[in-house]
């Protein structure tokens, strides 16, 4: 093995892992709503709707984003303007802004630990001449740390589907292993659908059961995730 | 200006000039021991000393402490920001700090004048700690009606806090504790390390405590 490839493996395994301080454990995607009326309940169910979270709404809307942010990473103007659609293109409030306040915090880590470009693009965000938005940061910022399109659409579908799997953890719904068998049985799908090409049509996602809950999510006075 | 020293490379205040950015102090604390009434003394206090400050608070399950706030009259509701700590109240404010470190910096740009952010952790427990990547400096509070064993308990938020609040001094009769033998145990464990009683019911001790933070991190003492 190239010592090149060594360096993207242990890339994807810095950025994709749960240490890695990017923001994210405190982002359900509405899944709290779900556990917490009982419209989700099981490791079947779970990994159900996980399977649907991925091919309705991370591949072809969040890939569709990090790969043409991967792409432009070079170009803020370009970059900016996907950022903006990105808003454009998110409907749920809560949804929206948790996707803005990840990618800040994603941002935040980078510009710590040094990643090139970093600094400038948050201050754009902290100012308002960006959004900020998770998908676009994260292209953005693997390509800066020299990942390659494919190790980096890994690590954000690893990243989003551990997050998922935690929230369920954490809330006292799934057991730790039980998680586990929920990401080993994902992959396959995911490589799958991660080893063809991005298909030429806008951005989409359909998604309603996560984004009602999400909108549910909004006004509810007992909450311990942001949506 | 400031300079660095070995202590994980925090700054140093030097005196009689000021810090470029907000400084940032963490309140950290088992649930019920006072944070948010501390803030409450702390916030008039500052600012009869001209100080510009902001709140985080990292509520667990509502938004009952910036809410609280927010609704006390002693600060502009939008210089609270509150921030949701994901059941993780260990994790925002060490592990993964960043959500916080973003919330600071937005109150920052939003106030360009401030001196001071104060983070408000979740009620936690006694291996609570503040990453140094998020404050310049923290506390850390715990109240006599507790029991007088918790400083003999350690844990790190006992022991490495830079300061060790002990609270409701005023309650100590009636729940059998001796406060003074209580500070007096603490102040033993922390070694160099400060301690400070007080009661935010009357605001004993808040005048020291301000004094405290003033010349640690506000340069201003």
């Amino acid at each position: 093995m190239h010592e090149a490839e060594i360096a993207s493996l242990l890339s994807v395994c810095q950025l994709a892992d749960s240490a890695f301080p990017s923001g994210g454990f405190a982002f359900s995607q509405g899944l709290e709503t779900l556990l917490a009326e009982g419209k989700l309940s099981g490791e079947a169910a779970l990994e159900g709707y996980l399977a649907h979270q991925l091919a309705d709404r991370w591949l072809p809307f969040d890939r569709y984003f990090l790969t043409h942010s991967h792409g432009q990473a070079d170009d803020s103007g370009a970059l900016f303007t996907l950022d903006a659609d990105c808003e454009a293109m998110s409907l749920v409030a809560s949804l929206r802004e948790g996707s803005r306040r990840n990618g800040l915090a994603l941002l935040t880590s980078h510009e710590k630990i040094g990643t090139e470009g970093a600094a400038a693009y948050r201050r754009a965000a902290l100012q308002g001449s960006a959004r900020g938005h998770l998908p676009v940061v994260q292209g953005f910022l693997y390509r800066r740390r020299g990942l390659a399109l494919l190790p980096s659409l890994v690590a954000a579908a690893h990243a989003f589907l551990a997050g998922q799997v935690a929230v369920a953890v954490r809330l006292g719904t799934l057991g730790t292993l039980a998680g586990q068998r929920i990401l080993s049985n994902l992959q396959p799908g995911l490589s799958a659908a991660l080893a063809e090409p991005l298909p030429e049509t806008a951005p989409w996602s359909f998604a309603p059961m996560s984004e009602i809950a999400a909108m549910r999510h909004e006004t509810q006075s007992l909450k311990l995730f942001t949506n | 200006m400031t300079t660095v020293s070995n202590d994980q490379e925090r700054p140093v205040p030097v005196p009689g000039q000021r810090p470029k950015e907000a400084a940032r102090i963490g309140i950290g604390g088992p649930v019920g021991s006072g944070k948010t009434a501390l803030i409450e003394r702390l916030i008039p206090a500052l600012q009869e000393r001209g100080i510009e400050l902001a709140v985080v608070t990292n509520d667990l399950v509502t938004k009952e402490d910036a809410e609280r706030l927010r609704r006390s009259g002693l600060i502009d509701p939008a210089r609270v920001s509150a921030v949701e700590a994901g059941a993780c109240p260990h994790t925002v404010i060490r592990e993964d700090p960043t959500l916080n470190i973003a919330a600071a910096d937005l109150l920052c740009a939003r106030f360009p004048n401030l001196d001071l952010v104060i983070i408000e952790s979740g009620g936690d427990n006694l291996a609570s700690t503040f990453s140094l990547d998020l404050v310049d400096y923290w506390l850390f509070v715990i109240d006599v009606a507790q029991g007088d064993d918790i400083p003999r308990k350690r844990g790190p938020g006992i022991l490495t806090c830079d300061l060790l609040i002990v609270n409701k001094l005023d309650l100590a009769p009636h729940v059998g504790v001796d406060a003074e033998a209580m500070l007096a145990e603490a102040r033993s464990i922390r070694g160099e390390r400060p301690v400070l009683g007080c009661n935010c019911k009357s605001g004993q001790g808040i005048d020291t405590m301000v004094e405290t933070l003033s010349r640690a991190v506000l340069f201003t003492a």
